[in-house]
């Protein structure tokens, strides 16, 4: 049976696109606050909830709009909070708040910059503190999970993207093959 | 020595000021954006560096950095911004900025960038 070229090629755009969002979050991390990842395998999810204590929501436009919310476990917002700024908060406050904000920033805003012109634009994140908050991106799009985890918790990217490209169908539903071959 | 530190992050502001404690300066200014970083610079005189985001509300970056240009000012200056594109980078330097730091970053880097630029003690 001959492969479907163009599925086969959106497939790859769909898992690049994901996999420069996980190396770049390894990254701002690792440089930043000297924390290492291990990764998951990607989740496909019918309902979105926030799972982790702090999340920024990052807004996108262009090629792939919708939005990105960086999530990051209580205990690892400390933890990198800490480790930015050389003294542990003792609860989760204003500086830990901007500190996630910040990491909503540098992950999408690096990714940015390493796509070609027009992919992603980025508008400034917003934090959503507390569990289990459900998220709404609309039917036409299938949110995807990728988790990150440490020692010390967990960090996630949930992505909720629809490909606008002129030859494109929605973003989620070329890595659906992906995830399932994952 | 003075050096000026401008981002609408105050945490991005602490991360940066830390690394200037580092290298032993104190006197260190804050403006959340580039419209607050003139004020300052107008109230109070000319800084010995300049350190500035690119993405702010109400003044950017870059618009910060040809005001102070366009005013004669030749203090130096390093932009510190997630912007990794090859045309941006030419766009600050095109401004007049002296160097470029993309983040994420780590302080050793940040401070050899600031040695490079101001004598530091």
């Amino acid at each position: 049976m001959k492969p479907n070229l163009s599925r086969l090629r959106k497939k790859v755009v769909a898992t690049n696109l994901f996999l420069e969002f996980a190396a770049s979050a390894c990254r701002v991390f690792d440089m930043m606050a000297g924390i290492t990842f291990e990764s998951h395998p990607a989740k496909y999810l019918s309902v979105a909830a926030c799972g982790h204590e702090l999340n920024a929501i990052v807004p996108v436009q262009g090629r792939w709009s919708g939005s990105i919310i960086v999530g990051v476990d209580r205990e690892l917002s400390l933890l990198f909070t800490e480790q930015v700024l050389g003294c542990r908060p003792d609860t989760i406050d204003d500086d830990v708040i901007d500190t996630v904000k910040e990491l909503g920033n540098m992950i999408v805003g690096q990714v940015e910059g390493h796509l070609p012109s027009g992919s992603i634009r980025m508008s400034l994140p917003t934090v959503v503190i507390g569990t289990g908050t459900v998220l709404g991106f609309g039917s036409e799009i299938k949110p995807v999970l990728l988790e990150l985890s440490c020692p010390v918790g967990k960090m996630s990217l949930l992505f909720g993207l629809i490909d606008s490209s002129p030859d494109g169908s929605l973003l989620v539903s070329q890595a659906d093959a992906l995830l399932a071959n994952a | 020595m003075r050096v000026l530190v401008v981002d609408d992050s105050g945490v991005m502001r602490k991360i940066i000021s830390r690394a200037l404690g580092e290298l032993g300066i104190n006197d260190v200014a804050e403006a959340a954006d580039g419209q607050i970083a003139l004020d300052v610079v107008k109230a109070s005189g000319p800084f010995d560096l300049v350190i500035t985001d690119w993405n702010m509300p109400v003044m950017n970056g870059l618009e910060l950095v040809q005001s102070l240009r366009g005013s004669g000012c030749a203090t130096p200056i390093i932009m510190v911004t997630t912007k990794s594109e090859k045309e941006s980078v030419l766009q600050a330097i095109q401004a007049g900025v002296n160097d470029y730091v993309i983040k994420p970053f780590e302080r050793d880097m940040l401070r050899m960038k600031i040695e490079r630029l101001v004598p530091v003690a």
